[in-house]
C-alpha cells in the first residue's frame, strides 16, 4: 500500500491517479497486519468508511480521506469506550462536534484507536485491549494516552488522527511514534462530544505526518461551537494558506534550567541542533531560567488538579444510565461494585486521591492552594510570553521505554514542560527533530494563547530543513 | 492502619471498593500524592486567587435558560442495562 499525506492522497484522489475504492481495501488488508503488529484499534469501523465514501466527492482536502479517532471522541451508534470496561458497550446516539465537523468535510472513519483508560495514563498500557506497541520498535510503548492515534499514524495506514491532550496525550505519543502531534488553545477547539478527563486541561487535537497536514486539519476542526460554554468565539486563521517559512523575526526561549537537567549526550546534541538551525534561519534564540519552586511544582498541580477534576467528571460512570452494571441487591452496591470492576486499578488510585483534595476540609489547602500556584505559574508564562513568541524544549529526556520499564519511568523536568501547556492552555506542537538508537526523538514548540500559527510556522520551517518529513514505519524496516 | 481506613472511607466516598490486597499499592500512590502537595505549601499564595480555567476570557457566558439540544427518551435508555415503562429500572429502593 502506498502511503499518502491529506494533500499528496487529496491530488491523487481528484487527478483519477488512485482509485478510491481500490485503495480503501488496501486501507482495510493494511490495517489488519497493522494491528496484529501494534494493536493499535480499539475497533475497525470499515463498514461506516465505506458509506463515508460514497458520500466523498473528493472536491475539498479532505473529501474521501481516511483517519482514525481516539476512542474517547464520542461517535454515533458506534462503540465508544475511552479503552475503559466500563464503557465497554457504550454506543453513544450523538456525535462529538469534532466528528459532526470531519464528517461534513467529507473523512472517512476506519476506526477508533486505543488509548489510556479515559485519557489517563501516558503509557498506553492501561487500556480495555492492551497496550500499544510503537511501530518504530514493537517491545516499546507507543506512549499515551493517544498512543494508538499515534501508532497508526506512524505505520503510515492513514494520513491523520484525532487525539486528546490533557498533560502531554497528544505530543508525547506524537514525540515517541516520529510523528507530528498538536494540541491547540484551551477552547479553539469544541469539547462537545469528548469524554473528559480534566475539563479545565483537556484539549482536542491532532497527529499527523507533516506540518502541512496539521494546518488543514487544525483549521477545520477548530471554530465557536454552542454547545461546549469555553468554545472560544475567536475567528480562526487559515493556518494552511498563511503557512511560511520565514521565522527570522521569531524569538525563541528555552529553559536553561530543564537544558541543564538533561544527562544523555545524545538528546543534549539533537537539541543543540535546533538551536542552531532556528538560529540559521534568523531567529533569536535565548536561554532562559524558569523559576525551580515552579518547575518542581507542576506535576503536584497538575496532579492535584487533574485527580480532582476527573473524579468530579466521572462520578456519572454510576453503572445506573449507562455503562458496566453489576447485577446487585442495592443501588449503591451496584454503583460500588460496577464501579470497582469497570475501572483499573491505576484509575481508581486516580479517583480516590481526586476525592481527597475535594473534601470539604482539603479543599483549601489542596484543591484551591493547587489552583493558585498554577495561578502563579501562568502569570510568570505570561511574562516570558511579553518578550518571547515561542518556547522549546525536548518532548522528552528519552526514547520511548522498553514496555517492561514504562510504568516505572518517572516524570522528569523535560517531561513536565509539556504540561506548562496544558496548565496555561497554551497551543503546542510536537516535531520529530531526531533519532537516538534507533528510536525518534523530538521537539516541542509552545506559543502564546490563540497563536496557533506562530507554533505552525515555526514548525513548518524546521521540518523543511530536517529530513524527517513524510517518515512512517511499516515492519521491519525503516521508510522515509 | 489509620492510613488504611482512611483510604477505604476515601474508597467508599468515591463508590468504589479497595480489596486488601490493593491495598499497599494504594498507600504508596497516596504517600507519593502527599508529598506533591508538600511541594506547594512552601509556596507562598497569600492574596493570589485561584486559576480555575487556563485563562480569563470574555468568551465564557452562560447560554439562556432555553430548553434545546434535545436527547429523546428513547435515545437516553438505549445504553441502560434494564428499562421497564420508558424509566430506568433498577433495585426496589422503599422496603415494603
Amino acid at each position: 500500500m502506498k502511503v499518502y499525506s491529506i494533500e499528496s492522497l487529496h491530488d491523487a484522489f481528484q487527478s483519477g491517479k488512485v482509485e478510491p475504492k481500490d485503495y480503501y481495501q488496501q486501507i482495510y488488508k493494511e490495517a489488519q497486519f497493522q494491528q496484529k503488529r501494534l494493536n493499535a484499534f480499539a475497533y475497525t469501523t470499515f463498514g461506516k468508511a465505506e458509506k463515508d465514501l460514497k458520500n466523498a466527492d473528493f472536491q475539498n482536502i479532505l473529501s474521501g480521506i481516511p483517519y482514525v479517532l481516539k476512542d474517547n471522541l464520542c461517535t454515533q451508534n458506534i462503540y465508544t469506550t475511552a479503552s475503559s470496561r466500563m464503557l465497554e458497550d457504550y454506543i453513544p446516539t450523538y456525535n462529538a462536534h469534532v466528528v459532526d465537523l470531519l464528517e461534513r468535510q467529507g473523512c472517512c472513519l476506519i476506526g477508533k484507536s486505543s488509548m489510556d483508560e479515559l485519557g489517563m495514563g501516558f503509557t498506553n498500557m492501561t487500556a480495555l485491549t492492551g497496550p500499544v506497541y510503537n511501530p518504530w520498535d514493537v517491545s516499546r510503548i507507543a506512549g499515551g494516552s493517544s498512543g494508538g492515534s499515534a501508532a497508526l499514524v506512524a505505520s503510515g495506514l492513514i494520513p491523520f488522527a484525532l487525539g486528546s491532550d490533557t498533560g502531554d496525550s497528544i505530543r508525547r505519543p506524537a514525540g515517541y511514534c516520529g510523528v507530528v502531534g498538536m494540541k491547540p488553545t484551551w477552547g479553539r477547539v469544541s469539547r462537545y462530544g469528548l469524554i473528559p478527563y480534566a475539563s479545565s486541561l483537556d484539549t482536542i487535537g491532532a497527529l499527523t505526518r507533516n506540518v502541512r497536514d496539521m494546518a488543514i486539519v487544525m483549521k477545520n476542526i477548530s471554530g465557536h461551537d454552542h454547545r461546549d460554554m469555553t468554545s472560544s468565539f475567536q475567528s480562526v486563521p487559515r493556518y494552511f494558506h498563511h503557512l511560511s517559512l520565514d521565522i527570522s523575526h521569531l524569538k525563541i526561549a528555552f529553559f536553561k534550567n530543564i537544558y541543564d537537567s538533561l544527562t544523555d549526550l545524545q538528546m543534549k546534541k539533537i537539541f543543540d541542533d535546533m538551536v542552531v538551525l532556528l538560529k540559521q534561519q534568523g531567529a533569536k534564540v535565548d536561554e532562559i531560567d524558569f523559576p525551580e519552586r515552579y518547575l518542581k511544582s507542576l506535576v503536584p498541580v497538575y496532579n492535584i488538579i487533574a485527580n480532582g477534576e476527573s473524579t468530579s467528571n466521572h462520578a456519572c460512570l454510576d453503572g445506573i444510565k449507562y455503562g458496566m452494571r453489576e447485577d446487585e441487591k442495592s443501588i449503591e452496591d451496584i454503583v460500588i461494585q460496577s464501579r470497582s470492576r469497570g475501572f483499573t486499578k491505576s484509575t481508581q488510585q486516580r479517583f480516590i486521591l481526586g476525592m481527597l483534595v475535594l473534601k470539604e476540609e482539603n479543599q483549601e489547602k489542596m484543591f484551591r492552594k493547587s489552583q493558585k500556584v498554577r495561578r502563579l505559574i501562568v502569570e510568570e508564562l505570561n511574562h516570558i510570553f511579553q518578550h518571547y513568541d515561542l518556547i522549546i524544549s525536548l518532548n522528552s529526556d528519552s526514547i520511548a521505554p522498553h514496555i517492561q520499564d514504562a510504568m516505572k519511568k518517572s516524570s522528569s523536568l523535560v517531561d513536565a514542560q509539556l504540561l506548562l501547556a496544558n496548565l496555561a492552555g497554551l497551543p503546542s506542537l510536537t516535531l520529530p527533530c531526531g533519532f537516538v538508537d534507533d528510536m525518534p526523538v523530538a521537539i516541542n514548540l509552545t506559543g502564546r494563547l490563540f497563536e496557533e500559527q506562530t507554533v505552525l510556522n515555526c514548525a513548518y520551517a524546521l521540518e523543511n530543513v530536517l529530513p524527517f518529513k513524510n517518515q512512517y514505519v511499516r515492519g521491519d524496516h525503516f521508510e522515509i | 492502619m489509620k492510613d488504611i481506613e482512611f483510604l477505604k472511607q476515601l474508597a467508599y466516598d468515591a463508590r468504589l471498593s479497595i480489596s486488601d490486597e490493593d491495598m499497599p499499592s494504594l498507600i504508596d500512590a497516596y504517600k507519593d500524592f502527599m508529598d506533591q502537595i508538600q511541594i506547594l505549601e512552601d509556596i507562598e499564595t497569600e492574596g493570589v486567587e485561584p486559576l480555575v480555567f487556563p485563562f480569563e476570557s470574555q468568551n465564557y457566558y452562560l447560554r439562556l435558560d432555553d430548553v434545546e439540544d434535545i436527547m429523546e427518551v428513547d435515545d437516553v435508555l438505549k445504553n441502560a442495562k434494564e428499562v421497564q415503562e420508558q424509566q430506568v429500572k433498577v433495585p426496589k429502593v422503599v422496603n415494603s
